[in-house]
This record gives structure tokens, sequence and C-alpha cells, in this order.
């Protein structure tokens, strides 16, 4: 989720300034040394994981497409005076994908993603369906965003 | 010992014998910084005083303001003092009574307080120590789970008018107390955001159309668990961790109680207490009625909550610079937090 190099480099710090100075024991302290220089190797030799990122944006902009497609035709959401709205967002949608840095673009349809369930939340009488459906489509996020985490 | 450190005790003494032990002999003795807090800084000592046979000591917990800590920005350590003020000498709660208020930031780098230190002991619930603390306190007739009932029941219960805090505690209408909170954490997001999020944009939303009928508002702790507690024997002998505390809804505490963040993997609520139990037992001890859907609305407020914190520890340490991994930690956990969000609201 974060970047990996900017994380290791302030556990280094952290190590140096809270850690070392307060070792007593010789063989700890040699020991802390070392696991500085160590992490500066394994970031060296390790490269980020965008997999997960790389998965949920197909997952995103696959269903944000197909459900604003959805919308533009439904009878609910044009009765709702949405058309304008959906539209602009499929255009939004469209520019996102051109976008190649995969975290950029993971960070634009999160923030579309998360404009379009605050607009049906404002309309929920008439379009509460919707939201039962981007619930299975964040589930499907998380799943995979788990991943990430240990 | 660090410089800063006997800066501290220095300053510290000179405040002592100033303002509160009034007695040149006045020293400072087993100065030791508390696990550093999420919030502020804690100190435990002793202050000796007298001369020979009249010699007196007495143990003190020094609360610091920190700067850059998580909510810091909504935080009040004067109305803290305030309220402590208040229920040490006004409720039979077990709170520690309070000394002095220093706003001058001079002396020790940041506004503090002084309180007495209660005896007891406190325990992270989670760690091995804890649980097994907790899974003992937990048996049948121990008295610890009915104690950690009343003293909610008694707070929330107190009639708060008769203390004047009016002046400390933000008068708030009950009708529009949730309004305030919502609008509250949707200026946390705000300020804290690292990327916007659909879980946080759901849960914000489904709490401003799901929001129970109002109740009489209590003075709540809002960080009410077994880890801010200290225990001796079979006895609660402190309520701590006031920070947060205010005028709201009484169901803000007890679904805190309640919260899966607060009791993870064990059965028990906060490591100690049946949830059934725990309903009923407040129930009973102060007249308050609420319903199931009432405690689930106010889980699912804290779990926004939870998940704003996340990201706050999140930004701290990846965005303003914070060197404390607890942060990092905390912010990395985000994810499993929308997770456990997610579950929640059914999904």
């Amino acid at each position: 989720m974060f970047d990996k190099e900017f994380t290791l480099n302030r556990l280094t710090e952290v190590i140096k300034r809270d850690i070392i100075p307060h070792l007593s024991n010789d063989y700890s302290k040699e020991q802390a040394i070392a696991m500085v220089s160590v992490l500066k190797n394994v970031n060296l030799n390790t490269v980020q994981n965008y997999h997960p990122f790389q998965l949920v944006n197909e997952l995103l902009f696959g269903e944000l497409n197909d459900q604003l497609s959805k919308m533009a035709e439904d009878v609910a959401v044009i009765g709702c005076g949405l058309t304008e709205t959906v539209q602009t967002l499929q255009f939004q949608l469209q520019l996102i994908d051109s976008e190649t840095e995969i975290k950029t673009k993971w960070e634009k349809l999160n923030e579309l993603f998360s404009g379009l369930i605050t607009m049906v939340y404002q309309n929920e009488a008439e379009l509460s369906e919707y939201i039962h459906h981007f619930r299975t489509v964040i589930r499907k996020q998380i799943d995979i965003e788990m991943e990430l985490v240990s | 010992m660090s410089i800063y450190k006997q800066e501290i005790i220095e300053s510290l003494e000179k405040y002592f014998r100033e303002n509160i032990i009034l007695s040149k002999e006045a020293a400072i003795v087993d100065f030791v910084q508390l696990s550093e807090g999420w919030t502020d800084e804690a100190y435990l000592f002793n202050v000796t005083w007298g001369k020979n046979q009249e010699e007196q000591s007495k143990g003190f917990v020094l609360r610091k303001f920190k700067k850059g800590g998580l909510f810091s920005d909504i935080r009040n350590l004067f109305h803290q003092y305030k309220l402590l003020e208040a229920l040490s000498t006004k409720s039979s709660l077990p709170v520690p009574r309070v000394y002095a208020y220093e706003e001058d930031e001079s002396l020790l780098g940041s506004k503090f307080f002084v309180m007495e230190k209660l005896e007891g002991k406190s325990y992270v619930p989670w760690s091995k120590e804890g649980r097994k603390f907790f899974h003992q306190a937990a048996a049948e007739n121990n008295p610890i789970p009915y104690q950690f009932v009343e003293h909610l029941a008694d707070l929330h219960t107190l009639d708060y008018q008769s203390m004047n805090l009016g002046e400390w505690f933000t008068q708030v209408d009950e009708k529009h107390y949730l309004d305030i909170k919502i609008k509250e954490l949707e200026e946390l997001y705000a300020n804290y955001k690292v990327f916007y999020d659909p879980v946080v944009a759901d849960g914000l939303e489904w709490l401003k159309r799901n929001k129970p009928e109002p109740l009489p508002l209590s003075i709540i702790h809002n960080d009410y668990r077994t880890g801010n507690l200290l225990f001796e024997n079979d006895r609660i002998t402190g309520i701590l961790d006031w920070e947060y505390a205010e005028l709201g809804d009484p169901r803000m505490d007890l679904a805190y109680v309640c919260a899966r963040a607060n009791r993870m993997d064990s059965p028990l609520l906060c490591y100690l207490v049946n949830r059934d139990f725990f309903l009923e037992y407040y129930q009973q001890c102060t007249g308050i009625h609420f319903s199931p859907e009432d405690i689930y609305y106010f889980e699912v407020y804290h779990q926004v909550k939870f998940l704003l914190l996340s990201l706050s520890a999140g930004n701290s340490f990846f965005k303003e610079g914070s060197l404390d991994l607890r942060m990092a930690r905390q912010g990395f956990r985000f994810t499993l937090m929308r997770k456990m969000t997610a579950e929640l609201l059914g999904y």
C-alpha cells in the first residue's frame, strides 16, 4: 500500500535513532547495525508489489464501465436527473483508462468509484439496487488487496 | 539518562516546589516515561519532601500534550483536566485527583497537567499477560465484569448539569449530536485522506441515512475498554485516558465496548465480558433503553472511525514525517480495517 523504499528508509532511521543507542549488549548492537545494512539490500533486491493494484484496476474499470452504461439507460437514473452526471463519469472513466502509472490509475478509479457511491446514496430511494451491486465490487476489491496485508 | 529527560525532571522539580508541594526540599525520584501514548505523553514519578522522620513521598503522573499525536487537532487537554477535577471530587468513580494544569509551553515543551498516581496495574488485553489476567477476571463469581458495567453505568447516570461542566463541555442538542459526530468523521477523512476510498464513502453515507432516535446525552468516556483501566486483585482501581470524553450519546460507549476491534478473536467483549450480560446488566443498572439495531449503528460508527484512525496514522508516518513505527503499522492495517468495515456492513 505504501512505498517500499520510503518505508525501509524510515525503518533504518528508527533503528539508528531509537534502537541502537539504547542497546547495552554488544551482540545486539552488532545485529541491529547489520539489520540496517540488510534492509538497504532488501530494498535494492526487491520490487514493489503492484500486482494487486493491477488486478483492482482491471476489476474497477470493467465494473464501473458496465454499471455506468447500465445507468445511462436506466429510467430511474434519468428520473433523478442524473443523465449528464453519468455521461461525465463515463468520460472521466475513459480518461482514467489511458493513465499508464498503475498506482495513479488505482487512486483515480477509487476516487471515481467513491463519488459514484455518494451520488447513488443521495438518491437512495430510487437507486438502492446499485448500492448492493457496488458492495459486491468493493468486496472483490478488498479480497484482492488483502494480499498486501500480513 | 538522556539530557531531555533530565531537563524535564529539573523543570518539574522547580514546578512542584513552587506550585504543588510548596517545599524547597521537594525532589523527584523514580521518574519513568510510561509506554509512549498514541495521543499524549505520560510520566510516572514519586515526589519526596520533608526531612528525616518527617519525610513524605507521593506518586504522581504527568500528562503532557503530544503535538502531532493522533487526532491532536480535536483533543483539548484543559477539558480533560477540568473533567477529571469534577469526576474525582463529585463522583465515586475511580479517577485520579488532579493537582495543576499548566498552559505555559516553555516549561516542558507543551501544556501539561499533574494528577495523582492511582494504585493498580494496567494490562494490554491482547498480550500474553493480559489474556491470562482477563481470562481469570472473566471467571464466574469474579466481581470485575460487574464493576466494569457498574462504572460505565455510574458515569452515564451522573447528573452532569449539577457539576457545572457546561463551560468546559460543548453543550450539544441531542437531536443534532449524531450529525455533529458524522461531520467530525468527514472532516477527519478530508484532513487525513491519502486517497479516496469506496468503503469510507459507503460507511459515511450509511451512517447519515440510518441514524437511530436520539437519547438524552450523558458524560461519555469514548475510549472505555479494559486496556484503559487499572486493576488490583479483584477490583478496578482506576479509569484512565479521558482525552476523548465528551457530552454524548451513552450508546456510543456501549458500542465501543462491543466493537470487534476491541476484542478481535476473543468471544468476550474487551476480552472480559459476555455481550448479553454486558448489555442486559447495563440496562438494569441505568434504566436506559436501546435496541440491538441502535448498538449496531454505533458499532458501524466506531468501525468507520477505526478506519479513519488507520488513515490518520498512515498519514502521520508517510506524509508528516513521524518516526513512530506504530503509526506505520497502523497505516498498513488500513486494508484490514476496510475488510472489517465491509463485513460489519454485511458484505
